[in-house]
């Protein structure tokens, strides 16, 4: 017995030594990617780490080490480890609304030290700009997602340029249990389009709430047009009916983003384009964009050697091997010179939307705006509600939760 | 307490079957009239149809051919609530959670009596049957006999036209069934109501019967007074049934001897005051108390060895073996057989019961 | 006890039973002796260094070059912002571009402390969390100041031997007083344990003291009371039992009682990015007085109190009488397949019931949802369900509901299968109807049972967090949320309130405790037959 305790314990002892993550000098990342994304990712690390082994002077090291979390943990995980010591090096996210809650909360290294010039010209502006908060740089860009126009080629030749437009088309093809179009509309990711399109905003230039104004009240009845009664967008959307109702052509036009193309079948027949132009103001409907980025950790030990990893994950090269395999909207301009990235009818459409798109404000205030918000939306199109009235609860409600003790 | 007129109770080919006709039927063309104000005993060994007739007197259970009278009226159909019975259970199914008051008034109350009424009624019974101080008590506060009297009250304070009563004494104890049979006897004198009594305990069915009917496999066997049963048995099972310690039984051959008829069997023969018999073998049935150990004129002897002898204070019970079988017989506490002792007793060939070896009738 | 015949034997027996008091006593105030050396240690630790970098900052502002210590410094001057992009700036520092390849490492570290110094004013922090290195920031002519210096030696350590000296004096005046009599003893064991009370006012000041003080006076008294040698020799007795008892009672201690006293404690604190400040009632007193908004406005405490409990009476009256019912139904011996009956109406009990909430949730959908579309095809109109609370709290109630009526089903189902068949026989003959029958007989069986289930059932139905937050998801605008979710949406979907969701958690279990202490009055009145 004492002999088959003290095996058990030597053995444990070996196979803790034995961690192939054991290596302290490799650069670990946290990412919560999955399938083709996550197959890209580690092509490039794998392809990184080689050189590095192999000594070649692009690739002076350090090693990098992927760590794979789960989606809805990861936030969490962040907030809990970093500041015991136990998170990565750096991470990748998929945004960047909550740099601000980050460096509030000291989580986040700024690295615009780091930055040259020369290495932020390799990337589209907003991209890189949308990384910056407080003066400060905070990570570097991998992709950027915003919502466009996806429409079915079997009912739809030319998509429509304007709002106009969109409404006529609509009238046309909604009726007999389809519809024209579906987005999900009680959700203000959906409708900043809309809002940014009609010269809204949500935040004026001192970072107060403002979300009462003329505009967004127009877009708010622009909003309601389209899906309350009589409208063209199916009543009570939520995300889930876009894929559905899109993909079996109960709809011949969703507002959606590049996480679309995975949930809908093969054989769909289907293009993208550009939201339209607002008629009232001649504006292109803008929506936000965020972008995904690598970011480091305030308690990184070797930052300069995480630099060059961060570096490397947001390269030229990561950026094509993930264009290409992932189809990821990268923002590296080097990307699109290859010819079959350049050509690629849906990642030039998103990336045309993308010019036209709005950062998400990464204000840490941002986080209270979206519940009493969407409220509102469900009671203005939901509900026939008056939107200046629903637009004004909502701005007291949430400068409430922002002012109390 | 008020005598009603009493009624008549009557079974008219009543069968009941369980489970469409599998297996033996639990009652069988069933012919039975209890006599206006009679306590008619249903009694047998376990599984005869005797609880299963009286549920379908109470209407807890349906015939499955045949018709009930209660009265001139017939009840087959009626739901028990209609039938004007009052039931005392095995288990005294007292109500746990109502005053003893409550549980004799709950009928009553069903019935919408005025509460003064209600009040008189349950006093009175409660005073006969001496359970006056318990009526503020709850069940589970009494002891057997007490809830026994009050399960015995509830049913009397219904005056209904007929009592049933369901193996009432067989949860208590031995004296306390005594007191309570009596009580019971005494409860029927006063009320004069009818009263149809299910027991397998003969002795319950000897001391409280106006009238025995012996059920055996769903078909009755006797029907008569206790004398009438216990003297005259119809048949070997009832003769078997009845008396402690039971009737002893001894295959024997038909003979001639003589003028007369003589039962021959393994080492015995008794004449038989008879002149013929329809049936060449017979069953002769022996009662302990007929055999004696003195020879007296017109006796026949048996002769046999002692097995096994039972003091039992006042009198000896001994049992003996034969080459006709086993037998026993009765005497007094000062006689000398001992164990293994060879015994001749003399029988007196009239006190001998007889039995048609096939059919077990008596002949 | 062991034969102290002697004197000598009876004073040693005494000096070994005031040690044992003294120990007790003594590690108490050890304890409070080590914390505020701690805090205290930590402070002054902080001062000092502190003020050392503050310092050489100082001296740099001033032009000097203070040496001692420094690691990195210099006057770093104001940025240089580039031409495109307003983060991407260039510094010096002492005339030097701070950054480029071949930087020394602690480069970013002086143009991090400029940039925010620039933003915030001066500061002084420690740069590293082990308490090793020092920097202080501050705005000068010329720029900004930065020096960060490494603190010589760590932190005081522990007066390991000041603090064994003081427990063997005191051990010593213990066992010397018990030895002279039941008097000196108890003075002997105040003094003995109050001798850490010294260190401790140096250290933790009057308030530290004083308490070290009141542990060793109640130490004495409790000695003099008898109440340790009477809890020692209890433990001695049952020591396997206790032992026995421990290592559940440790998790019940970490994973109910620590979380539960911590979750009190926090509802008097307030949150915000990360710092929490004491506000003491003020959270309790904003969910108390409605939070300053009227009586219809969902987020008034009393109005979400409100459709919180007419949602748990109306869900435990539906339960119950589906329940009931249905167990009279299925002891009717006319029923056939009654095994298969059983085992589906067990089955919304058995199914997870986020995922049963997410059903009803799709199933109420206005477009495409199961209901709506039964009452199109019968005719009737589409009913938006989650846009307004009357028929958002109604979709959330048949969810509900649809998930608890097993629970009373089989506790009733029990009771029936226990209530004996002559009782009912003994009324159907005293004459009482099938509804009669049930009032009378069923009913009185049914109470005492059902009374813990029901009180169970409403504390579960009060707290019940997954069938409206995945149902109704509180529509429309937080009406149909019940005090839970909306304790949950004050913690992580309006700014981490956690402050202001542990005092709403608080008042919860204040008034579930309120409820379980009258109802397990009323039922122990109604003792079972």
């Amino acid at each position: 017995m004492k002999i088959a305790v003290a095996a058990l314990a030597a053995a444990l002892a070996l196979g803790g030594a034995c961690t192939p993550e054991a290596d302290d000098r490799a650069v670990v990342v946290w990412h919560s990617y999955a399938g083709d994304e996550r197959a890209a990712l580690e092509e490039v690390v794998a392809g990184w780490n080689r050189r590095v082994a192999a000594g070649d002077a692009d690739a002076p090291g350090p090693r990098i080490a992927l760590v794979s979390v789960p989606h809805e943990a990861l936030s969490d995980k962040l907030t809990s480890a970093i500041p015991n010591g136990n998170g990565p090096d750096l991470f990748i996210y998929p945004g960047h609304d909550r740099i601000g809650d980050w460096v509030a909360g000291g989580l986040i290294e700024p690295v615009e030290y780091f930055v040259s010039e020369a290495l932020a010209d390799r990337f589209a502006y907003d991209a890189i700009a949308a990384m910056a908060y407080q003066g400060s740089l905070y990570g570097l860009p991998l992709a950027v997602k915003s919502v466009a126009l996806y429409y079915r080629t079997d009912r739809i030749e030319r998509p429509p340029a304007t709002t106009d437009e969109l409404i006529a088309l609509g009238r046309r093809l909604t009726g007999g249990g389809r519809f024209a179009l579906v987005y999900d509309n009680a959700d203000l990711y959906g409708h900043a389009a809309w809002l940014h399109g009609f010269g809204g905003r949500l935040f004026d230039e001192r970072g107060r709430v403002r979300i009462a104004g003329p505009e967004a009240v127009a877009a708010a009845r622009f909003a309601a047009e389209l899906g309350g009664p009589g409208g063209i967008v199916p009543p009570g959307m939520t995300g889930q009916m876009v894929s559905t109702l899109f993909n079996e052509g109960v709809a011949a036009m969703a507002i959606s983003g590049p996480w679309l193309l995975a949930e809908l079948d093969d054989g769909v027949p289907l293009a993208i384009a550009p939201l339209p132009v607002v008629s009232a103001t001649g504006r292109p409907a803008a929506p936000f964009f965020g972008a995904e980025g690598v970011y480091m950790s305030s308690r990184a030990r070797d930052k300069d050697g995480a630099f060059r990893a961060m570096a490397a994950l947001a390269g030229d090269a990561s950026a094509i091997a993930r264009a290409r395999r992932a189809r990821q909207v990268v923002p590296n301009l080097a990307a699109y010179r290859e010819p079959d990235i350049g050509s690629d009818p849906v990642l030039a459409a998103f990336k045309a939307q993308a010019e036209r798109s709005v950062p998400m404000p990464a204000t840490p205030a941002m986080r209270v705006v979206w519940t009493p918000y969407e409220t509102a939306l469900q009671k203005i199109i939901g509900q026939g509600a008056d939107p200046a009235g629903a637009l004004a609860a909502a701005e007291r409600e949430i400068l409430g939760y922002l002012e109390d003790p | 307490m008020e005598v009603r007129t009493a009624s008549e109770v009557r079974l008219e080919g009543v069968s009941k079957r369980y489970d469409g006709a599998a297996g033996r039927p639990a009652l069988e063309e069933l012919d039975l009239t209890v006599r206006p104000g009679e306590l008619a005993v249903l009694v047998g060994p376990s599984g005869c149809g005797k609880s299963t007739t009286l549920r379908i007197v109470a209407g807890l259970e349906e015939p499955s051919s045949g018709r009930v009278f209660i009265g001139e009226r017939e009840v087959t159909s009626v739901p028990p609530a209609q039938r004007d019975i009052a039931m005392v259970f095995q288990s005294y199914a007292l109500y746990p959670h109502m005053s003893v008051y409550d549980n004799l008034a709950f009928a009553l109350r069903m019935r919408r009596r005025p509460e003064a009424e209600i009040r008189q009624r349950v006093t009175q019974v409660a005073r006969a049957l001496a359970i006056e101080e318990y009526l503020e008590r709850r069940p589970r506060a009494l002891s057997g006999g007490q809830r026994q009297r009050v399960a015995i009250g509830r049913a009397v304070v219904r005056e209904p036209a007929v009592f049933l009563f369901d193996e009432p004494l067989s949860n208590l104890d031995a004296v306390l069934r005594g007191e309570m049979r009596r009580e019971i006897a005494r409860i029927h004198k006063q009320t004069g109501t009818t009263a149809l009594y299910v027991t397998h305990d003969q002795v319950e069915a000897m001391t409280l019967a106006d009238r025995i009917v012996v059920l055996h496999g769903g078909v009755v066997q006797q029907v008569g007074t206790p004398t009438e049963i216990y003297q005259q048995p119809a048949n070997r099972f009832v003769a078997g049934f009845f008396g402690t310690p039971a009737m002893s039984f001894l295959a024997a051959d038909v003979a001639e001897r003589g003028d007369g008829l003589c039962a021959r069997g393994p080492g015995f023969e008794l004449p038989l005051p008879l002149r013929a018999l329809p049936c060449p073998r017979v069953v002769v049935g022996l009662r302990p108390e007929a055999a004696s150990l003195e020879r007296r004129p017109d006796t026949a002897a048996l002769a046999g060895e002692v097995e096994l002898r039972e003091v039992l204070g006042a009198e000896v019970l001994l049992h003996l073996r034969s080459p006709a079988g086993p037998f026993t017989v009765r005497t007094d506490a000062r006689s000398a057989p001992r164990e293994g002792d060879a015994l001749t007793v003399w029988i007196d060939p009239r006190a001998l019961h007889l039995f048609d070896a096939e059919t077990e009738r008596r002949v | 006890m062991s034969a102290a015949a002697t004197p000598g034997g009876a004073a040693r027996a005494a000096r070994r039973s005031a040690l044992g008091a003294y120990a007790v006593t003594a590690a108490l105030a050890l304890a409070i002796a080590l914390g505020s050396f701690v805090l205290h240690r930590n402070r002054s630790y902080r001062e000092r260094e502190h003020a050392r970098a503050r310092a050489a900052a100082e001296a740099i502002a001033r032009g000097e070059r203070p040496a001692a210590h420094l690691v990195a410094g210099g006057l770093v001057s104001a940025a240089q912002p580039s031409a495109r992009y307003p983060f991407l700036r260039r510094r010096l520092v002492d005339g030097r571009p701070l950054g480029g390849p071949g930087a020394p490492p602690g480069d970013k570290i002086l143009y991090d402390a400029a940039q925010r110094a620039e933003r915030e004013g001066a500061q002084v922090r420690f740069a590293d969390p082990d308490g090793a290195l020092v920097l202080a920031a501050r705005p000068a002519e010329g720029g900004v100041a930065v020096a960060l210096v490494e603190a010589p030696g760590g932190p005081a350590g522990l007066p390991v031997g000041l603090l064994a000296g003081l427990l063997l004096l005191g051990a010593l005046v213990a066992a010397g007083g018990a030895a002279a009599g039941p008097a000196p003893r108890a003075l002997g064991l105040a003094i003995g344990g109050g001798a850490l009370a010294a260190p401790s006012a140096l250290w933790g000041g009057p308030a530290a003291a004083a308490l070290v003080a009141a542990v060793a006076l109640a130490g004495a008294a409790a000695d003099r009371l008898g109440l340790l040698a009477r809890a020692g020799a209890e433990l001695r007795r049952q020591r396997i039992a206790y032992g026995f008892l421990a290592p559940a009672g440790l998790a019940m201690l970490v994973l109910v009682a620590v979380p539960l006293v911590v979750g009190l404690a926090l509802g008097f604190y307030n949150h915000r990015h990360g710092t929490w400040t004491f506000v003491g009632l003020d959270n309790f007193v904003h969910i108390l007085s409605g939070g300053g908004r009227a009586l219809s406005d969902p987020l008034n405490f009393y109005f979400t109190l409100g459709v919180t409990v007419l949602w748990t009476a109306a869900n435990v009256l539906l339960h119950l009488a589906i329940g009931v019912a249905l167990a009279l139904v299925l002891r009717q011996s006319w029923l056939g397949g009654r095994g298969v009956y059983r085992v589906l109406f067990i089955l919304p009990w058995a199914i997870p019931n986020y995922i049963t909430a997410l059903i009803w949730n799709g199933m109420f959908q206005s477009e495409y949802g199961a209901v709506n579309g039964i009452l199109s095809a019968l005719g009737l109109d589409r009913v938006s369900w989650f846009s307004e609370l009357a028929t958002a709290f109604t979709a959330n109630v048949c969810a509900n509901t649809w998930l608890g009526f097993p629970f009373m089903m089989v506790v009733a189902l029990g009771v029936l299968e226990s209530i004996p068949r002559d009782m009912h026989e003994a009324a159907e003959v005293d004459g009482a109807s099938a509804w009669q029958r049930f009032v009378h007989i069923t009913l009185p069986h049914l109470r005492p049972a059902l009374a813990p289930a029901v009180a169970l059932g409403a504390i579960w139905t009060f707290n019940m967090f997954n069938v409206i937050y995945l149902v109704s998801g509180g529509a429309p605008g937080g009406a149909s949320d019940i005090l839970v979710t909306e304790a949950y949406r004050w913690a992580f979907e309006r700014g981490e309130r956690y402050g202001l969701a542990a005092a709403y958690a608080t008042i919860i279990f204040l008034i579930l405790l309120v409820w379980t202490v009258l109802g397990t009055r009323v039922t122990r009145r109604e003792a079972p037959p």
